[in-house]
């Protein structure tokens, strides 16, 4: 296997095709390939250096109401001839309550902007001087600074495969750059750290020397750090921070979780349970976002999904399956992997802006705290929506920055946090992942911290 | 073996020779299969197959890491020679030599156990959860097997083999009243093959999760603020694993990011504190013959008496500290160079008994059953969620509180730690950090620490 060559792959395509006819079977057939790159730097001298080539092919056997899963990361045809006899194996199993049916579409939409082939021609030297540059300048930016713990740049290629025997057959690639610093400062006894990562389509707009001099001043702003006192706060959450919450959420618009009544939001389409000023969109075409794609992981083409109009619940996300079964429209939300079974996932999820920026937002009260950081979300409770979770931020006076806060949790339910968002910024950042978010204004909020 | 001695050995000595001073080839064919059950039937059987190979180099303390799934002889040669090309500066170390080294056989394939016995323990799980109380409003449970095999040979003459085969169960049960939703969740996982499922009571594990899935249905919040905390046995000793272990990694040390660097043989915790890691316990979920660099596993000792005494040291990590590796070199598959990482790590037993315990708070919060958790090493936060709590008030339990997670910072939470129970529990857990998520298993006793960040509500 060599980074581009994928002929390997459309042959076990279609070798495990021409079972399925040979055997009659209802077949779905999905593949992918990966490369990455990554380069770290510690105390001035490259620390690690790795790369990457993986495929893995899965597929998914339909039988009537029957229906199995097996996966493999070895193409050679006595592995591909197993996969189909653990599928099969697998679909005398599980019986479902409906009949899966295969798409067989027109041929496939693409979106070439997913893939910009000048990433894949950078050198290999200009990718170490990236990672070297993200150590350098926070080092540089202030004797203070006394290590950077983490100075990384990486990259990563991925081409997916969707083909079933109904005639299906679509491809589609897509790569990605990204550069990440966290920094280290003294701060008495103790230490603090701060860190900034960036993802870009474009090399040349991976700029390391700037994203290390963001990660030290993050850093250095929180030198001094203390504990707030136990109360209610009015509360900013950064738009990074903010874009954690919306992900907290996102889940709950999959019809899977609606079907299997995991979801807090079942039963309560058309209500109003979200703060007016938020309106929430799944967006696969959303420019830069990591989850765009041209079709679903059944093969049907993109749509734009509006999940929450001025705080209404306006639609839930669904495949081809769970539209029949809910009754609900088919918003082409399929997900799977190779090694995974058929399930439902949120794409982009973008969050519409408002009209404050965040400096209106931090003067809204006399003394309102700005969440900079959410440091772990294992106290938040899916099912129910209970958090509590450990944060940092700054206090702001008067819209003014007064100290930086550590060492105090958040607490409440995020439904009802989402019901109290007071404002939206105006001021969402270029995706790093599939939330697009501005800042969010929320006041009332339980903080846990000196006595 | 997966791949013959003869190709390991080429494919050494392509990664060495452009002057890498250490090259290691990891081998990995894992086989696993899952059934899960949800809505009271089954739904999902898969079938999986990992099949990959990790080469590493060093020179010095630069480590070159190059993965792929394509393990013909001519793929792997390929991957060498690009690594090689990628690494400068230069020279060979000693042949060569095979060494068999396996706990658990050679068998590649997985054997799964009859699959009627495993839709039976689902359905087990299913109908006791649902029978437990007309609340339960849903049930998913799931068992794996998996049979994972691993060959690594390295230019410094080690040349071993491992078998690992885990066993993995676990019940989450939803329930339902008013409008509210809750869910409990148990889990057991081990070392074992197939026959050995009958050491699983499914019915005690629905039950488990069941009851917890309605104790927090009906808990109210947790109080908010710093107050003494009693911790109880197994599960709990994720307190250990967040507040120090991560912070003893030379992943950690080695970069001057973790508050317990140049600390040892200096006291970092209250004397009542004996913490150790080991990977020699029998069938334990973090336990291995040999570790993913070929070492062979060890019992270490990190704190003795509040004194720490020994980091976790993995290959490179030795290399950039001078500390002596402990066999501590993990990962998730091949797709990750290995690091330092815990095994089973645990608090040992002491002398308190549980009432003593409870009987010096006033008020404060006796936590049952905990979640996971998270570290930053660099500044030692560390925070864990708990499931299961209840306010204690003049020494005794009294109403059952959810919603709280804690946090505080290692060194100022192990000498925090000022009793410990005299009931030694473990439990298994996913750990999940640079080397991806690896099986391991916490515990402690019962302990108490006198004071915590809570955070609940106002």
């Amino acid at each position: 296997m060599s980074l581009h060559d994928t002929s390997a792959m459309d042959q076990a395509i279609d070798h495990l095709l021409e079972l399925a006819t040979e055997q009659k079977m209802d077949l779905e057939v999905m593949g992918a390939q990966r490369s990455s790159t990554a380069i770290s730097f510690n105390n001035r001298k490259m620390d690690q250096f790795s790369f990457s080539e993986t495929r893995s092919i899965g597929v998914r056997l339909i039988a009537g109401k029957n229906e199995g899963v097996a996966y493999t990361e070895s193409l050679d045809p006595d592995s591909l001839a197993n996969v189909l006899d653990e599928a099969r194996a697998n679909a005398k199993m599980i019986r479902r309550e409906w009949i899966s049916e295969l798409h067989s579409p027109p041929p496939l939409p693409e979106m070439a902007e997913l893939f910009n082939p000048k990433l894949d021609e950078v050198a290999v030297a200009d990718k170490i001087a990236q990672a070297e540059k993200l150590e350098s300048a926070a080092l540089a930016y202030d004797p203070r600074i006394t290590n950077v713990a983490y100075a990384r740049y990486g990259d990563g290629r991925q081409q997916m495969w969707i083909a079933n025997s109904k005639g299906l057959r679509g491809s589609y690639k897509m790569n990605v750059c990204y550069s990440y610093a966290r920094c280290m400062a003294k701060d008495g006894d103790n230490a603090v750290m701060g860190g900034e990562y960036e993802t870009h389509h474009d090399f040349a707009n991976l700029d390391g020397f700037r994203i290390g001099q963001i990660a030290a001043r993050k850093t250095l702003e929180r030198v001094g750090a203390e504990r707030p006192d136990t109360g209610r706060y009015t509360v900013v959450f950064e738009n990074r921070v903010a874009e954690t919450l919306i992900g907290m959420v996102a889940g709950y618009f999959s019809a899977k979780a609606i079907d299997d009544k995991t979801s807090p939001l079942a039963g309560k389409l058309g209500q109003k349970l979200f703060s007016d000023k938020v309106t929430l969109t799944d967006d696969p075409f959303f420019k830069h976002g990591a989850a765009s794609r041209p079709f679903d992981d059944e093969g049907y083409p993109s749509q734009t999904t509006t999940l929450v109009e001025g705080g209404k619940i306006n639609a839930f996300l669904t495949n081809s399956v769970l539209a029949r079964k809910l009754k609900l429209a088919h918003t082409a939300s399929a997900d799977r992997s190779p090694s995974s079974d058929l399930d439902i996932s949120p794409t982009n999820v973008i969050v519409k802006p408002g009209t404050q920026d965040a400096a209106a937002l931090l003067a809204a009260d006399a003394k309102v705290i700005l969440v900079t950081d959410i440091l772990g979300t294992a106290g938040f409770r899916g099912t129910s929506g209970d958090f509590s979770i450990p944060i940092e931020g700054h206090l702001y006076e008067n819209g003014k920055r007064v100290r930086p806060l550590k060492d105090f949790l958040m607490s409440g339910n995020i439904l009802q946090l989402m019901a109290g968002i007071e404002a939206v910024g105006n001021d969402a950042l270029a995706p790093i992942g599939n939330v697009v978010c501005p800042s969010l204004l929320v006041r009332d909020l339980n903080i846990a911290g000196k006595a | 073996m997966i791949v013959s001695d003869r190709i390991l050995s080429k494919v050494i000595d392509a990664a060495l020779s452009l002057g890498a001073d250490f090259a290691e080839v990891y081998v990995e064919d894992t086989r696993k299969r899952q059934f899960s059950y949800l809505d009271a039937r089954p739904e999902k059987a898969i079938s999986g197959h990992t099949l990959g190979a990790g080469i590493r180099l060093f020179s010095g303390t630069e480590q070159l890491y190059t993965y792929t799934n394509d393990i013909s002889e001519m793929g792997l040669l390929r991957a060498a020679r690009q690594a090689a090309e990628a690494m400068k500066s230069s020279h060979r170390q000693k042949a060569v030599t095979p060494e068999a080294f396996q706990n658990f056989g050679t068998v590649t394939a997985l054997k799964t156990s009859n699959t009627d016995t495993q839709w039976q323990n689902l359905k087990v799980m299913d109908e006791t959860a649902r029978g437990f109380s007309s609340l339960v409003s849903q049930v998913h449970a799931e068992v794996a097997e998996t049979f994972k095999y691993v060959q690594i040979m390295n230019s410094e003459g080690v040349h071993r083999q491992e078998g690992r085969p885990y066993l993995n169960a676990f019940a989450r049960v939803f329930s339902e009243e008013n409008g509210n939703k809750e869910y409990g969740y148990e889990r057991t996982a081990f070392l074992g093959t197939a026959e050995d499922w009958h050491k699983v009571n499914f019915r005690e594990l629905a039950q488990v999760a069941a009851g917890q899935s309605l104790r927090i249905l009906r808990a109210a919040w947790a109080p908010a603020g710093e107050m003494p905390v009693l911790i109880d046995s197994a599960f709990g000793g994720v307190i250990f694993h967040e507040a120090c272990g991560h912070g003893l990694e030379t992943t950690a040390v080695a970069k001057d990011a973790s508050v317990f660097c140049g600390k040892l043989g200096q006291k970092v915790a209250h004397e009542s504190v004996t913490a150790v890691d080991d990977g020699t316990l029998l069938n334990s979920y973090g336990s291995l013959e040999i570790d993913d660099e070929g070492a062979p596993t060890q019992k270490t000792t990190l704190i003795e008496n509040g004194i720490l005494k020994s980091y976790i040291v993995d290959k490179i990590g030795a290399r950039k500290t001078g500390y002596q590796t402990t066999g501590s070199g993990r990962r998730q598959d091949y797709r990750f160079a290995p690091t330092s990482r815990m095994r089973n790590t645990y608090i040992a037993a002491g002398k308190s008994s549980f009432d003593e315990m409870l009987k010096d708070i006033d008020y404060g919060i006796y936590a049952k059953s905990l979640g996971g958790g998270s570290v930053m090493p660099g500044t030692g936060s560390y925070n864990f969620a708990v499931n299961e709590a209840f306010i204690v008030r003049n020494g005794r339990i009294e109403e059952q509180i959810k919603g709280a997670s804690l946090i505080g910072t290692g060194i100022e939470t192990l000498n925090r730690i000022v009793k410990v129970g005299s009931e030694l529990v473990l439990a298994p857990g996913t750990c999940g950090s640079s080397s991806g998520h690896i099986p391991v298993t916490v515990g402690q006793p019962p302990l108490l620490v006198s004071k915590l960040t809570v955070g609940g509500k106002v």
